[in-house]
C-alpha cells in the first residue's frame, strides 16, 4: 500500500515531536529558573507537532487527497543525493586543499554533474570562476578564507 | 543619501534584475544569496541593498516572462499571458517597455503607501508591554493559516519546526544549553539567515539539478520601446488598478505579488474597454499585473517595519538582513535606528528611478545570462552559497547547516510544506517565548495578564479571529 503525502508528513511529524520530547528531558534544571522552566516551551512545541502531525496522518488515511508538493521521478532524488555528495565533499576539502582549490574543485564537480560537457573549456571557467571567487572574498572583502595544508601554504 | 547607498541601491537593482530574470530563482532566493554578503557593509547600506534586489527583480521576472514565456518570477506569471502573445506578434520591445514603466510607476506608489503608512501603525505599537509583544508575535504566526496553500495542518507542522529551530541555543530566560548536543557550535542558536539560505536557495538548486533547461530566448526584435503619449493613455488605468489592488494584496500578509498580479489582471480586464483583447496581446494585460507586483515590493514591507511581522518570503529575508546587523523591525525600530528607515525609503526611491535606467541598457545582458548553460548557473550559484555562508563566521559549521536546511527544504517541496511558516517560526521564535515567560514572571504565574492588558487581548482576539477565518475557508474549499 503507498502512503498518501499527508501520512507520510503527519508520521514524519510525529517521530521528529517524539525525538525533540525526548531531548527535552535533558535539559537541565537552573535555579535562575521561571516557572515555566527551559523545558515548558519546547515540550508545548513537541505536544503541538505530535498534534497536528497525527492530524495529518488521520487525514491522509480517511481522505486522501494530492494536495500540495510535486511529484517527481526516483531519478530527480538520486540526482539531488548526489549533488549534496558533492558540496559535502567540498566541505571536507576545504580545510585540506585551501579555498581557491575546493572552489574550483566545486565548481567543476557540480557542471560536470549537472551535464556540462567536460574538457579544457570547464576546466579553464572552473579555475577562471575560482579566481573570480577568491578575488571577491579575499582580496575585496578582507574574508580569511582556508588556505589549505600545503607545503607552501 | 550618501554614495555608498546609492551604489547599493543600483547594485541590488541590477542583481535583482537579473536574478528575476533567471528563472527558478525567486526575489526571496537573488535575496538570500546576497544576505551574507552583507556582514561587514553598514546597515542602512545592507538594508537598501537586499530591498532593491527584491525591487529589480519583479522587473526582471517579466524579460522571460515576455521573451520565452517562461515567468522569471512567480508574480510575472500573469505577465506572460499576454507578454508572450505582444512578442510573438514582434512587439517584445514595447511589452517591455510598459512592463519598466508600469513598475515604476507601481514602484514609486507603494513606496508612498510605505512612507505615510508605517510609522503611524509603529507608533502605536510603542506603547507595548511584554504581553502585547507575545500577543504580537502570536498574531504573526498566525499568518501561517493564510501563506499555507490550501493546507492549515501542513502549515502548522511547518510553524512547529521553526519554532523549535528557534529553541536551539542558549534558554532566554536561565541561560541553559537547549538541543545543542554538546557543540559549542549551537550554543549561540541557529541564525535565521542560515536557515533562509537553505530553505530558499539549496533547496532550489537541489531541484534544479534534474529539470530539464529553460528555453532559449532571441536578441531578436527586444529594442526596448518605451510608451508615447498615445500608449500612457491606455494603459494608465490598468496601472492605477494595479496599484489599488497592490497595495491592498501587499499590506496583507501572505497574499503577495502574484495573487497581486493575477486579481489586477483580472480587473483590468472587467474594466477595459476592449477586455477581448486580453489573451490575445493586450498592453493593458502586461501593465496592470507589472504595476501591482511592483506596489507589493513596497507595501509588504508595512507590516514588517511597523510590527516586525514579515508577510513574504522576500520581507522575511529583508528581515534577516536587519537581524544581521544587530536591527528589530518593529515599532522600536523608528526609535532605535531611524536613519536606517529614512535611508531604505531613500533607497527603494532610488532603486525606482534606477530600474529605469538599468532596465534600459541591461536588456542584452540579461538575455545573455538567461542564454548561459543552466549547469554552470547552479554551479556558480552553489559556490556563492558556500563562499558567503563561511564568509559570515569563518565556520564550515554553519556551510554544513545550510546544506542540512537544504536537504530540509527540498523534503518540504516533496511533502507540501510550506517554507514561509517555517521561517516565521524562526524568526518569531524568540519573541514569542521570551515575551510569554517575562509576563509571567511579572504575573507571579497568572496567564489572566494576557487578558488584563488592552493591546494583548485585542491582538489575541485578532490572532484568533484571523486564524477561524482561515480554518473556515479551508473547511469551505475542501
Amino acid at each position: 500500500m503507498r502512503l498518501s503525502r499527508d501520512t507520510l508528513l503527519g508520521i514524519a511529524a510525529v517521530a521528529l515531536a517524539g525525538a525533540y520530547w525526548h531531548e527535552t528531558t535533558g535539559i537541565q534544571r537552573s535555579l535562575l529558573s521561571d516557572e515555566v522552566g527551559a523545558d515548558g516551551v519546547p515540550r508545548l512545541l513537541a505536544a503541538g507537532m505530535a498534534i497536528s502531525g497525527l492530524a495529518l496522518a488521520l487525514r491522509g488515511v480517511l481522505a486522501p487527497a494530492p494536495a500540495g508538493g510535486d511529484e517527481l521521478p526516483l531519478r530527480a532524488h538520486f540526482r539531488a543525493a548526489g549533488l549534496l555528495a558533492i558540496l559535502a565533499l567540498y566541505l571536507a576539502a576545504l580545510p585540506v586543499a585551501g579555498y581557491a582549490a575546493s572552489i574550483a574543485g566545486l565548481l567543476a564537480a557540480v557542471a560536470a554533474y549537472a551535464g556540462a560537457p567536460r574538457g579544457v573549456a570547464m576546466a579553464a571557467t572552473a579555475v577562471a570562476g575560482a579566481v573570480a571567487f577568491w578575488a571577491m572574498f579575499v582580496l575585496l572583502l578582507g574574508v580569511p578564507m582556508p588556505r589549505g595544508t600545503w607545503p607552501w601554504g | 543619501m550618501g554614495l555608498s547607498t546609492l551604489a547599493a541601491a543600483l547594485a541590488g537593482v541590477v542583481w535583482g534584475i537579473f536574478g528575476g530574470a533567471l528563472p527558478g530563482i525567486s526575489p526571496s532566493i537573488a535575496m538570500a544569496l546576497l544576505l551574507p554578503l552583507t556582514y561587514g557593509m553598514e546597515p542602512v547600506v545592507a538594508i537598501v541593498l537586499l530591498a532593491s534586489v527584491y525591487v529589480g527583480a519583479e522587473y526582471g521576472g517579466s524579460i522571460p516572462a515576455i521573451l520565452i514565456r517562461t515567468p522569471g518570477t512567480n508574480s510575472a506569471a500573469a505577465t506572460t499571458l499576454d507578454g508572450y502573445e505582444l512578442a510573438r506578434q514582434g512587439r517584445a520591445g514595447e511589452a517591455l517597455g510598459i512592463s519598466l514603466v508600469s513598475g515604476l510607476v507601481g514602484g514609486l506608489f507603494g513606496l508612498a503607501v510605505l512612507v505615510l503608512a508605517t510609522e503611524p501603525l509603529a507608533s502605536v505599537a510603542l506603547a507595548f508591554t511584554p504581553p502585547a509583544y507575545f500577543a504580537l508575535g502570536v498574531l504573526g504566526l498566525s499568518v501561517i493559516a493564510s501563506l499555507s496553500g490550501g493546507s492549515l495542518l501542513r502549515g502548522l507542522v511547518g510553524a512547529f519546526l521553526g519554532l523549535m529551530v528557534a529553541t536551539v541555543g542558549t534558554d532566554p530566560v536561565s541561560g541553559v544549553p537547549r538541543f545543542t548536543f554538546g557543540s559549542p557550535d549551537l550554543l549561540g542558536g541557529i541564525r535565521p539567515i542560515l536557515v533562509m539560505v537553505g530553505l530558499f536557495a539549496v533547496a532550489e538548486m537541489l531541484e534544479q539539478v534534474s529539470l530539464p533547461g529553460w528555453d532559449k530566448a532571441s536578441a531578436r526584435d527586444t529594442r526596448l520601446r518605451l510608451p508615447g503619449a498615445a500608449m500612457w493613455k491606455r494603459i494608465w488605468r490598468p496601472q492605477a488598478i494595479g496599484c489599488a489592488i497592490g497595495t491592498f494584496e501587499g499590506v496583507t500578509p501572505g497574499a503577495g505579488g502574484t495573487v497581486a498580479a493575477f486579481m489586477a489582471y483580472n480587473e483590468a480586464r472587467r474594466w477595459s474597454a476592449k477586455p477581448d483583447e486580453f489573451g490575445k496581446g493586450s498592453v493593458e494585460g502586461v501593465a496592470a499585473p507589472e504595476a501591482a507586483n511592483n506596489v507589493v515590493t513596497a507595501t509588504a514591507l508595512v507590516p514588517l517595519l511597523s510590527l516586525g511581522i514579515p508577510g513574504s518570503n522576500s520581507a522575511a529575508v529583508l528581515l534577516g538582513g536587519f537581524l544581521v546587523h544587530g536591527l528589530v523591525p518593529g515599532p522600536m525600530l523608528f526609535q532605535k535606528a531611524p536613519d536606517v528607515v529614512a535611508g531604505l525609503y531613500a533607497g527603494l526611491f532610488a532603486a525606482n528611478i534606477l530600474m529605469l535606467l538599468a532596465g534600459l541598457v541591461i536588456l542584452t545582458p540579461c538575455i545573455w545570462l538567461v542564454n548561459r548553460p543552466k549547469h554552470w548557473l547552479i554551479a556558480f550559484i552553489l559556490a556563492l552559497v558556500c563562499s558567503g555562508v563561511y564568509a559570515i563566521e569563518q565556520s564550515a559549521f554553519d556551510v554544513g547547516l545550510v546544506l542540512g536546511f537544504g536537504v530540509v527544504g527540498y523534503a518540504m517541496r516533496r511533502l507540501g510544506v510550506p517554507v514561509l511558516p517555517v521561517v516565521l517560526g524562526v524568526v518569531l521564535g524568540f519573541m514569542v517565548e521570551s515575551n510569554y515567560r517575562r509576563s509571567l514572571v511579572l504575573s507571579g504565574g497568572d496567564h489572566a495578564i494576557f487578558a488584563e492588558d488592552p493591546v494583548s487581548l485585542g491582538l489575541l482576539v485578532a490572532a484568533a479571529a484571523m486564524t477561524a477565518w482561515s480554518i473556515y475557508r479551508e473547511a469551505r474549499r475542501q
